[in-house]
């Protein structure tokens, strides 16, 4: 069976702050533990543990499970603690230096005999049969929502007529506590996926091209409004759409009992962000090789809850999905896959230019006018600045601003002047460059 | 003004105030605008409609692309080179990257791409990289050195030493990129970088002066002589300290040869019927000639509990030739260092010797010192122990080693010299010795630092023979091992 494959960036991912990094990277090394050890358990997961000395000898381990589960003996109130980090850095970047048995120490049998008794739980717990759903309460329910969210919506509408009413100039002087109850009010009222549209407004004011911006996101805001006041009258799939960005949930199973054919899908890169109440979640974008159109998979975390390990750039898998109802499909649910797999050479995938680029899009908002994002490969594009802006060109000189969360030197690095593929999310301003490559190198951004 | 950039003044306005009237871009808009009369806002519906269409019609710029990078004429680095490189730009493992940067220079492959900004940046933050980065970079990190002026000591790097237009680009360019260039001179032209220093020896400040004459110590020959004689008479202290550092390492030179005529003056060796003894005849002032080869006449350095006169008398010493001195008192090291320990001035004129013999790199010279009894005199003793080969330094500490049968004691007498001197590899034979203590602390339980010195310098080839020493050591030397077999 083959060994787990990690690379150090992704056991970075489960940090739950700098200084653990800090403090793990000084006891990654392999000479740091005094023993390494892989042990494939009989439920076919492995387990990664070590001996380290600190204040005491202290045992750590990690089930390499669907969600790894860090496990150590050191009075660290952290999961995972330093040690547990290091233990999963030292296998990403020395995976040699651990041996493989079937021994065992008595700690790690206890631990893992709990672990397969939770697992036990939870399998029974599957197993029974499903609760029998009221559907008349839950009918009932619905209805008392739409009551919350089309008051809330009102509200909103009532807000956004005082805020043109005034003007934006005058709206540009609005306290930050005005957005805070607009926000909170959408959240009681049921509707708090419009909260980040309003955050949006408040950033667009406060930008250097506030007018634009403003206005845009003004209009934006007033399109949805508008169409979930006449929802009846959009076609299915545009409703969804509107119903989706007020807040309304599509329970995964309904969308995984429309999974399709097997495709092979590429990974692309992923982002992640806050939402309210807590929630942090990632945008994975994932590209079809057999459709070439992108998908999108939405991983969500709560409070300091680690959100799990984003999928490497431009490795593959093959996977069974469900699309979400939409009139220009881009979210998707996973119903069974295949381990990550890199491929023996990249493929020349893509929008030939941004012309074309700019197309589809054109294309989508015609389907889907609420489109918040768009999802752009492009191929044959040269990262470059001007006047302290970047941009990607391509071929025919086309160019589109571009965003990354960090360094930009390593895109330039990459390309040297020279045509690589970028992927990104547009939003109509700036393209937020997540992934690039160029023969066989790729990086994450 | 179109129709959306009116829309914009008229919601920036807002609806209190009078609107000019919208010219819609086409006859559809215009229509659908109508049925928007009904609406209780019309400009937030005109807004909703504009936006999408705004989104929807948007229009790339057009930019020219500048000039690209020139392709490599390096290679490639396989999957096997690449593997460690994330590790080995992390601050843990810096200490194996040099390894990695010599054998890609070797083997003539270039960085990789992605990874060049943090190679440049540790460049960037620590000097001693440059070189080596220089060498693995490619015309990629050319090329990106133009892009960021925090890497343009890059160029001095990497730039032909026989192009034509070095001696321009030697005028005009960085501090850094000077210092590269110079460095690069003197290790394949000494000469020419004679010839360049001098060149501009009177613009620079005395930091960039000491910086630039410290590198004349590379392949450092008597056709320096002269340049470093004249510096001596430069305006600045520390410029003359590295002159006087550099001249005393030629072979009889003519500082050398003063201090030593000097020393000739006021130590003298007195012989007895079987012993011999040292009599010094103090100086009492430093002479205008004294002090330009680096006698301070108005010596107060405290820090060290030397008096002037002691200063002066180490500052001597530690010009001259210890051949010469051995051959001008007809007594070896060892015994030097016996007569001076019998003096009022053992301290400074060991003090000197010590500085002499890491000049020098003197074994015979630099073992009698390190035997002196350091409860007596505090001689510098990492610094002379760096100064020895490596065989030799593995013979003299085996034989601290053999002085104890202690556990304890062997291991307390081996750390604070691997902690403190410069890392070297260690033999076979070393390894092992070492490896034994270890593993016998390990045997009684008992925490020690050795595990480190042991991964970080034991011969990692014992990882390829059968044994049984403890698995974390065995991983590292592993890792080393899979360093040099990716280029193999």
């Amino acid at each position: 069976m083959d060994t787990p494959q990690i690379t150090p960036e992704q056991a970075l991912q489960y940090a739950p702050d700098d200084s653990s990094i800090k403090a793990a990277k000084k006891l990654a090394p392999a000479h740091q533990w005094q023993q390494l050890h892989l042990h494939l358990h009989s439920d076919g997961c492995f387990v990664l543990w070590g001996d380290i000395s600190g204040s005491a000898i202290y045992n750590s381990s990690i089930l390499l499970g669907e969600k790894f589960n860090f496990s150590c003996s050191c009075p660290s109130f952290k999961r995972p603690c330093k040690h547990g980090l290091a233990l999963l850095m030292c296998y990403a970047q020395q995976s040699s230096a651990f041996l493989q048995g079937k021994d065992i120490p008595e700690w790690l049998q206890k631990q893992l005999a709990k672990h397969d008794a939770s697992t036990a739980k939870k399998q029974e717990k599957a197993a029974a049969p499903a609760k029998v759903v009221d559907e008349a309460a839950q009918a009932k329910r619905i209805v008392a929502r739409e009551k919350k969210v089309k008051a809330a919506l009102n509200e909103l509408q009532q807000w956004l007529n005082d805020v043109i009413r005034l003007g934006l100039g005058q709206a540009k002087n609005l306290a930050y506590s005005d957005f805070e109850r607009v926000k909170q009010r959408l959240v009681d009222g049921q509707a708090a996926g419009l909260v980040s549209w309003i955050e949006d407004f408040q950033s667009a004011l406060a930008h250097q091209d506030w007018q634009q911006r403003a206005t845009q996101q003004l209009g934006k805001l007033q399109l949805i409004l508008s169409a979930y006041q006449d929802l009846h009258r959009l076609d299915p799939k545009l409703q969804a759409d509107v119903r989706s960005l007020v807040g309304w949930n599509t329970p995964q199973d309904q969308v995984l009992a429309q999974a399709q054919t097997t495709q092979t899908w590429m990974i692309m890169g992923s982002r992640e962000l806050e939402g309210v109440n807590n929630l942090r979640y990632r945008r994975q974008w994932l590209w079809s090789l057999n459709s070439q159109q992108a998908a999108l998979v939405l991983q969500f975390s709560v409070g300091f809850q680690p959100l799990p390990p984003a999928w490497p750039a431009t490795q593959v898998f093959d996977a069974e999905v469900g699309w979400y109802d939409s009139a220009w499909p881009q979210r998707i649910a996973i119903k069974s896959q295949t381990p990550l797999s890199r491929l023996q050479a990249l493929p020349n995938i893509g929008f030939d230019s941004i012309e074309f680029a700019l197309q589809q899009q054109a294309q989508a908002l015609a389907a889907n006018p609420f489109l918040a994002i768009f999802a752009m490969l492009l191929k044959s594009v040269v990262p470059q600045q001007h006047n302290g802006q970047w941009f990607v060109i391509d071929t025919q000189h086309s160019a589109l601003p571009l965003y990354i969360q960090g360094d930009v030197w390593p895109l330039l690095a990459l390309s040297g002047g020279h045509p690589i593929t970028v992927f990104g999310e547009w939003d109509g301003y700036v393209l937020t460059i997540l992934s690039a490559w160029h023969q066989s190198e790729v990086i994450s951004l | 003004m179109n129709a959306w950039q009116q829309l914009s003044v008229n919601a920036l306005l807002g609806t209190q105030k009078s609107s000019a009237p919208i010219v819609w871009p086409s006859a559809e808009l215009n229509q659908i605008n109508q049925q928007l009369s009904a609406h209780h806002a019309p400009l937030l519906a005109q807004l909703a409609l504009m936006s999408v269409y705004q989104r929807a019609g948007q229009q790339a710029t057009k930019l020219t692309p500048q000039e690209p990078a020139q392709s490599d004429t390096k290679q490639a680095a396989t999957i096997a080179q690449q593997q460690p490189l994330t590790y080995l730009l992390s601050h843990e493992g810096q200490e194996y990257l040099s390894v990695w940067l010599k054998l890609a220079a070797q083997q003539n492959v270039y960085f990789p791409y992605a990874l060049l900004p943090n190679l440049l940046a540790l460049g960037t933050q620590n000097k001693r990289w440059r070189l080596e980065i220089g060498a693995v970079a490619g015309t990629r990190g050319t090329w990106l050195a133009t892009q960021n002026t925090e890497w343009s000591w890059l160029i001095g790097a990497q730039i032909d030493l026989h192009n034509e237009l070095l001696n321009d680009y030697w005028h005009t360019t960085t501090t850094a990129s000077r210092e590269l260039i110079f460095e690069r001179l003197r290790l394949q032209l000494p000469a020419q970088a004679l010839v360049f220093l001098q060149q501009i020896w009177g613009e620079e400040t005395a930091a960039t002066r000491k910086t630039l004459l410290e590198k004349l110590l590379i392949n450092l020959t008597p056709a320096d002589h002269d340049f470093l004689e004249q510096c001596l008479d430069d305006r600045s202290k520390i410029v003359k300290e590295v002159a006087v550092d550099l001249l005393v390492r030629l072979p009889q030179s003519n500082l050398q040869q003063r201090m030593q005529h000097q020393l000739s003056l006021i130590v003298t060796l007195k012989k007895g019927l079987v012993l011999k003894s040292l009599v010094v005849d103090e100086l009492q002032n430093v002479s205008e000639s004294l002090e330009r080869d680096g006698l301070n006449p108005k010596a107060a350095d405290i820090r060290n509990g030397l008096g002037e006169k002691a200063q002066w008398l180490r500052d001597i010493v530690a010009c001259v030739s210890l051949d010469w001195l051995s051959e001008q008192y007809q007594i070896p090291a060892q015994a030097f260092v016996t007569a001076t320990l019998k003096t009022d001035w053992a301290e400074a004129i060991l003090t000197g010797l010590a500085t002499a013999a890491v000049r020098q790199t003197q074994a015979d010279w630099l073992l009698a010192l390190l035997e002196v009894d350091s409860k007596k005199l505090q001689l510098p003793r990492f610094l002379l122990f760096n100064a020895l080969t490596n065989a030799a330094k593995e013979t003299y500490l085996l034989g601290l080693l053999a002085n104890t049968s202690k556990l304890n004691e062997r291991a307390s007498l081996l750390t604070p010299w691997l902690y403190q001197a410069q890392s070297w590899p260690w033999s076979t034979q070393f390894t092992i010795v070492v490896m034994d203590i270890y593993q016998q602390l390990l045997k009684q339980q008992q925490s020690s630092q050795l595990h480190y010195y042991l991964a970080r310098c034991g011969d990692m080839s014992l990882a390829q023979q059968a044994n049984q020493y403890p698995q974390q050591i065995v991983s590292a030397w592993q890792f080393r091992l899979s360093l040099k077999q990716a280029f193999a």
